[in-house]
């Protein structure tokens, strides 16, 4: 509680208190040690007086006791009087008669039988009776009261002086520390309101006023130092931004022409390729078929060559119109049931190709989100694919399915086929690049670019793991979405 | 009233002094003789003989008032010196008297006794009527009814006795 106190306050108050207390402490504990120690002297010294003066005046007094001179005693102790603090002073004979007395205050009375002692402070007096003695003789005796009320007067007084003493110290430092902490402070309040401008402004131009050449100043020039290397390194900053942004700018608008560019060339380039190659197909089939008889062996062969080359180019062509379609397909998500998918795919492969035994596994109610048209395109590749590359098994297999266990799910298809070295696994998925030669197997090289294009679409990944000769599976995840949510 | 006062007090003194059974009521001489002891008290014999001297020698001269009151003076301290009480039977005696009692019987031949004494050094001491003024260094007077006493310091001086100031206080008069 009180810590947290004390780390509230101004530094300008932390100053003035510690200033304060110092000071104060110092004339208050001399004051207080003072008043202790002339307390404690003062009685000591008091009976020491007042014991010399007693044996001063029984001294004066043995020619009058001993002749009997009751005036001289009289006036031997009214020389007391001079003496403020002395109450009640009593001249005794040897009988314990008084012969004289000098009452200064009324309230006290010589006692009857007094008893010599030393001297004690008793009921804020001090008591003295001593014997008088002549020529080793007690003649008499002589009591002595003084009040103390000199002595509360003097520590009474001391004690007003040291609180006048202090407080004139007080307001004199008040005084003071004021007008020299506002030279303290002052640059450290004027140091933390530009630092609180700079950090709620942002503004790096400003700067604290420098006004004393101590640490504080020396604190106030680092800090100047330490805005101007921010003001310039955001400037920096701000100017490489700037330079950035406009950068990607013109980066991006250069890639979105080439872009569209690109996509044209493409379409129009495939569009309008098939138009020939229909010609040369066609007309190819019409020399078969009307001129074939004319034709050798070698020149029939030749012919049917030039019709399977346009045929492939023109499949070549319909995969990009497709890798094409992907690209500018406008998603529609919806509820996909890729198991249904699955299956159209494989009763139109098993259609096609009635004399291939393969064991097929698709495993039932699979379904996700995602646009049906591209799922599909993705879909008939990969099990077109295995169904292409596990064509040399004697049995065949190929399994689909998924493993929910995993966030988000992994679809697989796998084949038992030809499979590939895992060295090339990054080539597979661009445009155009093949692992195995048209020979070995028919393909485009697009297919798989495609289907690429189609998961990412989805905003999932694919990913593929194949051993030679003992087959490939490809693994992919969709998150569709992540695609509504963007 | 004062008077009777002081004479009471000066019987406890002498009390002290003289024996416990003494019932008597006290005389002028009695009060004397307490004021001889008393006066010892305050005197220094400046001569070196008087000074020197372990012995205090009080004498009396004359045929004197005091009977035997005087007596239980005899060997008492005063100043560590012992009093001895001696009754003169001629003024030639008094060479070694420290304290000279003059009685009242001897002052036809006071002028010679004086002369005598300042020789002597002695304190004289008297109740002859202008006795200070004649040359005597403490002389009795009664003023009222009280007892008191003179003294001339020029005689004191004479004889080189030193009179105690607290003594010079208490006399009636001082002749200087």
């Amino acid at each position: 509680m009180k810590v947290s106190f004390w780390s509230k306050l101004p530094i300008r108050s932390k100053l003035l208190l510690l200033t304060l207390f110092s000071s104060v402490m110092g004339p208050l504990v001399i004051a207080a040690s003072v008043i202790l120690y002339e307390a404690s002297t003062y009685r000591l010294e008091n009976l020491q007086e007042v014991t010399v003066i007693a044996n001063i005046v029984a001294d004066r007094s043995t020619a009058a006791l001993v002749f009997g001179d009751n005036n001289q005693l009289q006036e031997n102790l009214a020389s007391l009087q001079l003496r403020k603090t002395i109450a009640l002073a009593c001249m005794y004979d040897e009988t314990d008669l008084v012969r004289a007395s000098l009452i200064l205050d009324e309230s006290l009375n010589c006692p009857a039988a007094p008893v010599v002692h030393e001297g004690y402070y008793a009921e804020e007096y001090l008591h003295i009776t001593q014997q008088v003695i002549l020529d080793g003789e007690p003649i008499g005796k002589l009591l002595i009261q003084a009040s103390l009320v000199e002595l509360r007067r003097h520590l009474g007084n001391f004690a007003l002086t040291a609180l006048l003493v202090c407080l004139v110290t007080i307001v004199a430092i008040l005084y003071v520390a004021n007008v020299l902490q506002k030279r303290i402070t002052d640059p450290l309040i004027n140091l933390t309101e530009t630092a609180s401008r700079v950090a709620g402004e942002k503004n790096y131009e400003l700067r604290a006023e420098l006004e004393s050449q101590d640490e504080i100043g020396k604190l106030v020039e680092t800090f100047n130092d330490m805005l101007a290397t921010i003001e310039e390194q955001n400037n920096h900053i701000l100017k490489s931004n700037e330079e950035l942004e406009k950068t990607v700018a013109t980066r991006t608008s250069e890639l979105l022409t080439a872009n569209k560019e690109l996509e044209a060339f493409s379409y129009s380039v495939s569009h309008d390729l098939r138009q020939p190659l229909r010609a040369i197909d066609g007309f190819s089939e019409a020399i078969l078929e009307d001129y074939g008889d004319q034709l050798d062996e070698m020149g029939l062969s030749y012919l049917q060559r030039v019709r399977s080359a346009s045929q492939r180019m023109g499949a070549l062509i319909q995969s990009m119109l497709v890798l094409s379609r992907v690209t500018r397909h406008v998603i529609a998500l919806k509820e996909v049931n890729l198991s249904e998918s699955a299956e159209a795919v494989r009763q139109s492969l098993t259609d096609e190709n009635p004399e291939r035994q393969v064991q097929w596994s698709i495993e039932p109610g699979m379904v996700t989100k995602g646009d049906a048209n591209l799922l599909n395109i993705a879909l008939s590749n990969l099990l077109q694919n295995a169904w292409k590359y596990s064509s040399k098994e004697a049995q065949a297999e190929i399994r689909f399915g998924v493993d929910r266990s995993a966030v988000p799910p992994v679809f697989y298809v796998s084949d038992n086929g030809a499979g590939f070295d895992m060295k090339y696994a990054d080539k597979l998925f661009v445009a155009f690049s093949r692992l195995h030669s048209p020979d070995e197997f028919e393909g485009s090289g697009i297919g798989l670019a495609t289907v690429n294009r189609v998961i990412n679409r989805h905003h999932g990944r694919i990913w593929v793991e194949s051993t030679l000769n003992e087959g490939t599976t490809f693994y992919f995840t969709l998150d569709a979405e992540h695609n509504a949510a963007g | 009233m004062i008077g009777a006062r002081r004479l009471i007090i000066l019987n406890t003194i002498l009390l002290s002094l003289w024996s416990s059974g003494w019932a008597r009521a006290t005389t002028d001489y009695e009060i004397k003789a307490a004021y001889l002891y008393n006066f010892v008290k305050f005197v220094q014999w400046e001569r070196s003989a008087h000074a020197l001297s372990p012995e205090l020698n009080l004498c009396i001269l004359g045929r004197h008032p005091f009977r035997d009151v005087l007596a239980p003076l005899n060997q008492r301290k005063v100043q560590n010196r012992t009093i001895h009480i001696r009754y003169l039977d001629d003024e030639r005696q008094m060479m070694e008297c420290h304290v000279l009692f003059v009685s009242y019987s001897e002052r036809k031949q006071l002028d010679d006794i004086l002369s005598l004494a300042d020789q002597a050094k002695a304190l004289t001491v008297s109740d002859i009527r202008g006795f200070v003024r004649d040359g005597g260094i403490i002389g009795f007077v009664t003023v009222g009814n009280v007892i008191r006493f003179e003294v001339n310091l020029v005689s004191a001086r004479a004889s080189e006795i030193h009179l105690s100031s607290k003594l010079l206080e208490l006399a009636e008069e001082v002749v200087k």
